[in-house]
């Protein structure tokens, strides 16, 4: 044999290796386990105009479930679908197709030819017209604050959605820094969060009053509301996408004059279900807190799609956010804003799923540290004694519940005016937590009750959610800095440095943070009116960012939990008529279960449970 | 405090004196005067149009809703619609709710023939959205001077007082 023919005959051979593999991952994920039965589909798509990515709508009709797959070239293909009826279309930008219905049986796989005209569709029609950023803030005094200050949290089409008059331009300015603070209680964590980071923006009596005289002329009360049209597109890359699969488990809506849309409820919460967080419980169930009113923990069985609400106690009205689970499998959930009780309490609500009741209703703040009477938990982490840390965003300190005695005792935060939002535990029992209100990320020594701060490189910032990986590192994400990209921050705990990385995304609002078993940082990032609500992946060893676009295109998504098997969790929030938990594959013949699991149980850190509950310190 | 001891006398006089007319005319006559409460006004009863704050109150009310008012109800009370929700910004945002109109036409036919205790009353334990009666009680009748001067109700020559018995016999409406 020569040269040539040892080339050719290797190349055979690999390629029939491979062609084995993928055909043998193929059959496996079809066969295995509780996807036993399922269906597939695959087609093609066209369209008199090229396109990239178009999104592929397959909704279960019965179950009330949404597959989305991507197009790459034209094909599509999805797997893993519950058998029953179906309807399929396809969207790409301006372009979209018919709605075609059919019946899938188990073990089928069907073939689709759809076809996409021009249309609406992949972006929502708004009635705000779209101009350039420069038409909307032209040079001149006062734009320096709308940039430097106001445009750190608020992204940039905030400002000129709302044009107003002189007085209510003063009345915001004045909200945003606390005037009226020196004769009542502030009624939320945003009233005069400006108050003390005068010394960081360019906030100074002048420059309030430039900004006011700016924003009147600007977005004045004869102004109309308009919003910035994106100057990029969200780089995709089809050929990862193609792989790709969503699903959303809706959630049913109540019937009308039920549940949200009751008279008791219908004003509050916009008379919606309204999902928030998400987490995994050891046996593959999802859970989830509908901060709707009432109030209800959901509790999904990803492998049926069966659904299960709790409703919250006393009412199910008075405040709900995050969860947690434990590693008994208490469900803990703190109250949050909500409709204020009499008498102030707010408390740790614990739920056990084997009783179906709420065990646990443990005051929070005993001892009255928090002296504003509003008051509102938010985050919580778990140390490995499942010793209980609670954060409170209006309140400013740290609730621990020692599981042990039983006993709570309250931390305030060093930061002046802490807001604090996401709050986790490292391996070494420390807690952190992102500070909202100036940017800073607060480390809490458990053993020795003491506080220390951090500052990213980009500071005075805006971070909201945070996490740890397996190497112990930090992660923080930087929201929205106007113009200046959003960025992914991490805090190596060995050496003490920050390192950033740049989204390169127009207007990029980074919120939640999670690293999966391979390392990769997930995160969500926040929609603006014409660039689609995304999950993304972070690569940090290649530093290449990975863009998927979810379904629903304008529905933020505040939190999301990775499993074991590389799936990405989430609720799209935002919606307003398909609340739902959704789930992003991004790799469809990875998929062996439906079920969720943590790569080591809950709660869910990239670490191994301890097994005699000791602190690794 | 003579001049606080005078306007309680004062007060005590126009309550007996209401009490007897009500007693006198009997129930269903007052009913008779609510339900025509637009044009005519039960004997000891006084329209807003009267005259009932002063410009001086009206301007430290003023003062105070555009501290704490203006941010939802504009600056000339015409209230707004519930914002539209803008794609990717929070659900909850502080004044993008729905707020009344507090001025005009429809704010005066729900209120006509309704006194002004009620209305302050409604100020007091709703208003400001999230903190209610977070003003001074004087505070809250001098916003509801500016009010009435929203609404066109002419200025006269004594403040509005915070007290029960002063505004209720301060029927709204012209």
């Amino acid at each position: 044999m020569n040269l040539k023919s040892k080339v050719l005959a290797s190349a055979i051979a690999v390629a029939g290796c491979v062609w084995a593999a993928a055909s043998a991952t193929t059959v496996v994920a079809q066969q295995r386990g509780d996807l036993a039965g399922m269906a597939r589909m695959s087609g093609t798509v066209t369209s008199p105009q090229s396109f990239k990515a178009a999104q592929v709508f397959i909704r279960n009709v019965d179950r009330k479930i949404l597959y989305m797959v991507f197009t790459n070239a034209g094909q599509f293909r999805a797997m893993a679908l519950f058998p029953g009826n179906y309807e399929v279309s396809v969207k790409a930008r301006g372009l979209q197709s018919d709605v075609q219905t059919l019946v899938l049986k188990a073990g089928e796989n069907a073939t689709l030819r759809l076809a996409m005209q021009p249309g609406a569709g992949i972006i929502p029609a708004v009635a705000t017209p779209f101009v350039s950023y420069g038409e909307l803030y032209p040079p001149g005094p006062g734009k320096h604050v709308a940039e430097q200050v106001c445009q750190t949290c608020h992204d940039e089409n905030f400002l000129p959605a709302r044009p107003a008059s002189e007085a209510v331009w003063r009345a915001r300015v004045g909200h945003m820094a606390g005037y009226d603070l020196d004769t009542r209680d502030s009624r939320s964590y945003n009233e005069g969060a400006l108050a003390g980071r005068v010394q960081w923006f360019p906030f100074a009596m002048k420059d309030r009053e430039e900004f006011v005289a700016y924003a009147v002329k600007n977005w004045g009360p004869d102004a109309k509301p308009r919003f910035v049209r994106g100057e990029r597109e969200v780089p995709l890359d089809e050929a990862m996408l193609s792989k790709a699969m969503f699903m959303e488990y809706y959630l049913p809506i109540d019937a009308p004059g039920t549940g949200s849309s009751s008279p008791e409820f219908a004003k509050q919460g916009r008379g919606i279900r309204w999902g928030q967080d998400v987490r995994f419980d050891a046996d593959g169930n999802v859970w989830l807190t509908d901060r709707g009113y009432p109030h209800r923990l959901v509790k999904l069985n990803p492998r049926t799609g069966e659904q299960k609400n709790y409703p919250y106690p006393d009412g199910a009205k008075l405040g709900n956010h995050d969860l947690t689970i434990d590693r008994s499998g208490i469900v803990w959930a703190p109250e949050h804003a909500g409709l204020e009780p009499e008498n102030g309490i707010k408390r740790l609500l614990g739920f056990n799923p084997k009783t179906e009741q709420w065990q646990y209703k443990i005051p929070a703040d005993p001892d009255n540290v928090v002296r504003n009477p509003r008051r509102w938990m938010q985050s919580m982490a778990l140390d490995s004694k499942d010793n209980l840390y609670v954060g409170w965003i209006m309140g400013g300190v740290l609730t621990k519940l020692d599981r042990a005695t039983q006993k709570v005792k309250v931390y305030p935060i060093s930061d002046r005016g802490a807001v604090p939002y996401g709050v986790i535990a490292d391996r070494n029992d420390n807690i952190w937590i992102a500070l909202w209100n100036s940017g800073k990320i607060a480390k809490f020594d458990t053993v020795n009750e003491q506080w220390t701060e951090f500052a990213p490189l980009t500071f005075p910032a805006h971070i909201r959610r945070l996490n740890v990986d397996a190497q112990n590192n930090i992660w923080a994400a930087i929201w929205n800095q106007g113009r200046r990209p959003g960025k992914l921050a991490k805090l190596d705990q060995r050496t003490g440095r920050f390192t950033e990385y740049s989204v390169p995304l127009w207007t990029s609002q980074p919120y939640d943070v999670n690293p999966d078993p391979e390392g990769n940082i997930w995160f969500a990032d926040s929609p603006t009116p014409d660039r689609v609500a995304l999950i993304s992946k972070f690569n940090p060893r290649t530093q290449a960012f990975t863009f998927y676009p979810k379904p629903q295109f304008a529905a933020d998504s505040p939190k999301i939990q990775v499993t074991k098997d590389g799936a990405i969790w989430f609720s799209p929030r935002g919606s307003r008529n398909e609340p739902a938990i959704g789930v992003l594959y991004p790799d469809m013949d990875k998929i062996t279960t439906f079920g969720a699991f943590y790569q080591y149980g809950p709660p869910g850190n990239p670490w191994p449970t301890p097994a005699n509950q000791t602190a690794g310190r | 405090m003579f001049l606080r001891y005078q306007r309680t006398g004062a007060t005590t006089v126009a309550l007996v004196i209401l009490i007897t007319t009500y007693v006198v005319s009997g129930f269903s006559r007052t009913t008779e005067v609510r339900l025509k409460a637009d044009t005519t006004y039960a004997q000891g009863t006084r329209s807003v149009a009267g005259g009932v704050y002063t410009t001086e109150q009206a301007k430290r009310g003023r003062g105070h809703y555009e501290k704490r008012c203006v941010l939802c109800h504009l600056d000339r009370g015409q209230g707004h619609e519930a914002m539209p929700e803008i794609v990717g910004q929070s659900l909850e945002r502080e004044g993008d709710a729905e707020a009344p109109a507090i001025a005009g036409e429809g704010f005066q036919k729900k209120w006509g023939g309704r006194s002004a205790w009620e209305l302050f009353s409604t100020m007091t334990s709703t208003m400001p959205v999230g903190s209610p009666r977070s003003l001074a009680p004087q505070e809250y009748a001098d916003v509801l001077a500016y009010i009435f001067e929203l609404n066109k109700f002419p200025a006269g020559s004594q403040e509005l007082t915070p007290a029960r018995d002063q505004l209720e016999p301060i029927a709204f409406g012209k």
